[in-house]
């Protein structure tokens, strides 16, 4: 074998430790995740860890986490019917309307958005929505998630939206269509896979937030809720709080939680790579 | 004679670059008028200055007057002139999401040529059949344009164009792409449009033998500056392009 044979497999080698060391911190907490919560869920049972409302706090009982899925399940709703709008507006905006100057300062917008600390937005929705309305809300938090989803909705959906060969934007303009018939007919169709994914995966990465909830959802963690303006828990909202209690049980539902959250995830990628072929996720 | 196309001090700047200089011309209806003339010679701009697609390029200037079909494009709306005004681009360029129907289907709705489906189903038909494609379509008409050959999608975008009954067609190099089989499929239905349609045909090609098989008339571009215009045999002639 000559020598550079041998350096190369030697690189190869030195890349592949380097990146099972990286994985270390990963694997084991998927491995930490997996064991200690399928062990709480196993003792509950799957169908009352999912529905049950959590145990109180001290007991020998455990129950489950359906409150905080119901309040996760309403935020994502809110979140999505207030940001994945705006996001798909801005996005055209900002792709067909590159050279104007809304459309430069909505980019810039948009950017500075992705870096601002979620914790921020929490305090923020709490001063505009919280405190008018009197306390937390299904809705105030919906706000919030709408707000982190925003801009990486946004940026997601512009990069496929960019994606579009000009030549057909092209085509279309040589028919005589014009650019909203462009953006429907055109742009959005051969998009749609491409924008769907962005949606999912910019909601995924919202619905895992936890601090925009902190000053605004009102982790209502025993209750189902009534109406949007009452207060409501998410699931991690109910892991961060319960992760950090002094009672076992609650840090027990904590782990099932996190489980349930971990799987939710992987389903999701799952199926949107099952769905949209061709994604790089 | 008709014109067509009349330009007069027709100059363009993109940027800061001078690319098409005092251009003054006339193109003759119903006929085929060949631009000729060296990559970066203007070619393709002067062609997208007869539909305003010039206008989708950002930071591009025209001056001058432009008038298609006796109208001044610059003083009405471009989408209007743009459902007048066909066009088939150097690269085939299908809708990949539509199926070889609704490609050519689309443009008759726009142009409001066709709106119901026997309508459409007729245009779809003459269209395709004028572009010389119906015989090896008419059985997929409902898949996707990805699964023709290259020149097979250049004559959809033919029959796409064709569909909007235009009444000027502008082909920018349109068999640049294409194998020599095609190429002669789609001088054909050109030649045929003209004879049977009257349509006026554009045609910028950099083949002088091309442009010799196909046009009445030829333009040469130089530099953004037009070197000679007229008959094409004697155009040609004349700068012993047909050797």
């Amino acid at each position: 074998m000559d020598k550079s044979r041998i350096l190369d497999t030697l690189f190869k080698i030195l890349c592949c430790i380097i990146t099972l060391f990286g994985m270390i911190p990963i694997i084991h907490m998927l491995v930490t995740i997996t064991l200690r919560g399928s062990r709480v869920i196993a003792k509950v049972g799957i169908v009352d860890f999912l529905t049950a409302p959590p145990p109180a706090p001290g007991s020998n009982e455990l129950g489950g986490i359906g409150t905080a899925i119901m309040g996760t399940i309403i935020l994502l709703i809110i979140s999505m019917i207030i940001g994945i709008p705006l996001s798909l507006i801005l996005a055209i905006l900002v792709v067909e309307f590159k050279e104007s100057l809304f459309a430069k300062i909505t980019r810039y917008f948009v950017k500075t958005l992705i870096g601002i600390p979620t914790i921020a937005v929490s305090m923020l929705i709490y001063t505009l929505v919280v405190v008018p309305m009197g306390g937390a809300s299904a809705i105030a938090g919906g706000i919030a998630l709408a707000i982190v989803l925003l801009p990486y909705a946004t940026t997601y959906i512009e990069t496929c939206f960019e994606s579009v060969p000009q030549e057909y934007k092209e085509a279309g303009y040589a028919l005589g269509m014009k650019r909203l018939l462009i953006i429907l007919k055109i742009i959005l169709p051969i998009t749609r896979r491409c924008v769907v994914t962005s949606i999912v995966l910019s909601t995924a990465r919202a619905i895992g937030e936890t601090s925009p909830l902190l000053f605004t959802a009102g982790a209502a963690h025993y209750t189902y809720p009534t109406s949007l303006t009452d207060p409501v828990s998410s699931v991690t909202l109910l892991i961060f709080e319960y992760g950090l209690s002094p009672f076992k049980n609650l840090v027990d539902v904590a782990w099932g939680a996190a489980l349930v959250l971990t799987l939710s995830y992987f389903l999701v990628l799952i199926a949107v790579r099952l769905g949209v072929k061709g994604v790089v996720l | 004679m008709n014109f067509a196309v009349e330009i007069q001090g027709l100059n363009v700047w993109i940027g800061k670059n001078h690319i098409l200089k005092d251009i003054s011309l006339k193109i003759p209806e119903k006929n085929i008028t060949a631009i000729l003339g060296p990559s970066g010679s203007g070619k393709t701009t002067l062609l997208r200055c007869i539909n305003r697609l010039i206008d989708l390029i950002p930071y591009s200037k025209v001056v001058g007057t432009l008038k298609v079909l006796g109208i001044d494009i610059y003083k009405t709306d471009p989408y209007e002139v743009r459902k007048r005004v066909g066009m088939v681009f150097q690269h085939p360029n299908p809708f990949p999401h539509m199926s070889i129907y609704e490609n050519v289907a689309i443009a008759a709705k726009i142009s409001g040529v066709a709106r119901k489906k026997h309508e459409l189903d007729e245009v779809v038909r003459w269209a395709l059949e004028k572009a010389m494609l119906w015989d090896e379509v008419k059985d997929i008409l409902y898949d996707s344009p990805a699964r023709l050959s290259g020149g097979q999608k250049q004559r959809l975008c033919l029959a796409r164009a064709l569909a909007a009954k235009p009444r000027i067609l502008l082909l920018d190099e349109p068999t640049s792409n294409i194998d020599p089989h095609n190429t002669l499929k789609i001088e054909e239905a050109i030649r045929e449009l003209v004879k049977e349609l009257k349509m006026t045909v554009v045609l910028v090609t950099h083949i002088p033998r091309q442009a010799f098989r196909l046009a009445n008339y030829a333009i040469i571009l130089n530099s953004g500056r037009v070197l000679d215009s007229g008959h094409v045999g004697k155009v040609l002639s004349r700068w012993d392009l047909l050797e």
